[in-house]
């Protein structure tokens, strides 16, 4: 099965935000993002009959255009996916929107880290995250699990910082 | 963990997403089209089966015609150019020279606008996909008519560059504007007043004119770019008219499109082989390919605000003129030397002027494809002879017995 050019186009025109987010992530430039997300594009619109059909389109791009990230930073290798996932440390691209979430994201490993972005960011299922990741949907869900609970951790610890700071100042 | 943390952590990362202004598919058709034929048949898995395993002269006769297949898939892998377009019959090729050039026709006493997108390439010595290297738009405004003013604006990442002047540029005072410093830098190191403003500025559309006029374009196909049916020509290595001024070196193979229905010049393309600069990393990168892309090719009317607009004295009727030696060392100066004049090293990073004018390919330079040929030819000489040998062999042993 070959995949059709209009349907990585729909991709591209329904997801783009999306992408270039995730690209901006990575590579904390928009020109650069943009050029992310359009290399990747590229990338898959020439290489489109190796997709055989046996995953999701969208995370099948999303692989390319993560590795296209990738190059950015380095010598395009040929390894598989996932022992470069180190390389790519994803961090919000607007921190001044989220300052607490930013610092908290800081602590968490680049690979739990990627995960969390394209669950929560890309909006993607365990299994396409799974599958972008080349992983089991199982180490997927213990990642988010575990990346979860150590960020809900430490924006709980601010929020209740915070409200302490709130409660002295009124006593004052 | 999984009903208000899930949804407040998608809340918060919702935030974060950028607004989407640039969404361009037609970018990525480009550059789907750069990365070229090769990078994209080099990356097939090859289906050519191990089977010849069983008896010698079964794996002989099977080696033979695979030996000529390989020979043949590499000699289509090392001139990616030629497999693309359809032929055209050269009656054909005529006709559609005519119509281009008449399509470029020169048309006196107007303003002519050009928009461009010219996009580098890097093309690695043995495996991979060409690299993008750095993209410049242009724009300009050229009167055809004298004084000939012309005004230019090149831009690259966050970099513009004005500049403009009168007449031909080998002949009279240019000048750089400095948006930095409200300041016109005006080249003194072609300012020949006897000559200012006698001639038209070449521009490509001059150089193709000329090269079609003079039959040096050979006709190679039609062939789809980014959805757009257009023909393929090739050009010369090198064309020089001397009567014109008209000097064009590629370095290498050159090719210009034209569109198929209006006859425009479209895109102009070529890849060169020799790559001298350390910064494109020549231990890695063999050659480089350049295509610009022509957006906009017309001419306007020279009413007051179009001649305005090729007038840059006029755009910035306030600026200060220096001279271009007093320009900071900056950016701009950067560009100026880089897309402008290409003289003074250190070779900035527009990519412009380390592109080298003569073509100068050494056997490392040369790339894996034709140390590939080089391989497969010799051992298909060694195969075909041993064949011959046993078949002569085979035939001896035959008559004797």
């Amino acid at each position: 099965m070959t995949v059709q050019p209009e349907e990585i186009e729909q991709l591209y025109r329904d997801r783009y935000p999306v992408f270039l987010g995730v690209a901006l992530s990575v590579v904390t430039n928009r020109e650069g993002a943009r050029d992310v997300v359009q290399e990747g594009f590229a990338r898959a619109l020439r290489s489109r009959w190796t997709f055989r059909g046996e995953g999701s389109l969208e995370a099948w791009v999303w692989r390319i255009v993560l590795r296209a990230a990738l190059d950015t930073h380095r010598r395009p290798r040929e390894e598989p996916l996932h022992a470069w996932q180190d390389e790519l440390q994803p961090a919000l691209p607007y921190p001044e929107r989220d300052p607490e979430l930013t610092s908290a994201l800081r602590g968490l490993p680049p690979r739990r880290r990627l995960i969390l972005f394209l669950r929560y960011f890309a909006d993607l299922s365990y299994e396409e995250i799974a599958e972008i990741c080349e992983t089991s949907v199982g180490t997927v869900s213990s990642s988010l699990v575990q990346a979860r609970s150590e960020l809900l951790d430490v924006l709980t610890a601010k929020d209740t910082v915070d409200e302490k700071e709130t409660d002295d100042e009124r006593r004052v | 963990m999984n009903d208000g943390s899930d949804l407040m952590l998608k809340e918060r990362f919702s935030r974060q997403l950028p607004p989407a202004d640039d969404r361009d598919w037609s970018d990525v058709l480009e550059r789907a089209d750069i990365r070229g034929r090769t990078a994209d048949l080099e990356s097939r898995p090859s289906t050519a089966g191990g089977r010849m395993r069983r008896h010698w002269r079964l794996a002989l006769g099977l080696a033979l015609p695979a030996v000529i297949l390989a020979a043949a898939a590499a000699l289509f892998l090392a001139s990616p150019w030629e497999s693309g377009p359809t032929a055209i019959s050269a009656a054909e090729a005529a006709t559609i020279l005519k119509r281009a050039e008449a399509a470029l026709a020169y048309r006196p006493g107007r303003v002519e606008h050009i928009r461009t997108r010219t996009t580098y390439a890097l093309i690695p010595l043995r495996k991979g996909d060409p690299v993008l290297y750095e993209r410049v738009s242009g724009e300009s405004w050229i009167e055809t008519a004298p004084p000939f003013l012309t005004r230019a604006l090149v831009s690259y990442r966050s970099h513009t560059l004005e500049s403009g002047g009168v007449g031909r540029k080998s002949c009279s005072p240019y000048y750089y504007f400095d948006p930095a410093t409200g300041v016109f830098y005006r080249d003194n190191r072609f300012d020949m007043a006897a000559c200012e403003g006698s001639r038209p500025s070449p521009d490509a559309k001059t150089a193709i004119r000329q090269l079609l006029a003079a039959g040096a374009l050979t006709s190679v196909g039609r062939m789809q770019i980014a959805g757009r049916s257009v023909y393929r020509f090739e050009l010369p290595n090198q064309y020089y008219d001397k009567r014109d001024h008209v000097y064009m070196t590629l370095g290498g193979t050159g090719f210009l499109y034209v569109d198929a229905h209006d006859y425009r010049i479209v895109r102009f393309e070529w890849e060169s082989q020799a790559l001298q600069s350390a910064r494109y990393k020549p231990s890695r990168y063999g050659s480089y390919r350049a295509v610009i892309d022509y957006l906009t090719w017309e001419y306007l009317p020279a009413t007051a605000t179009n001649l305005g607009l090729a007038d840059v004295r006029r755009q910035h009727p306030n600026a200060r003129i220096s001279t271009l030696d007093k320009m900071p060392k900056d950016a701009t100066r950067q560009l100026v030397y880089s897309i402008g004049l290409c003289r003074v090293p250190p070779i900035p990073t527009a990519g412009l002027c380390g592109v080298p004018s003569v073509p100068s390919v050494s056997p490392k330079q040369g790339g894996a494809s034709a140390w590939l040929i080089a391989a497969i030819a010799a051992a298909s000489a060694v195969v075909i002879t041993a064949v011959v040998a046993l078949t002569l062999l085979l035939a001896r042993r035959r008559s004797s017995s």
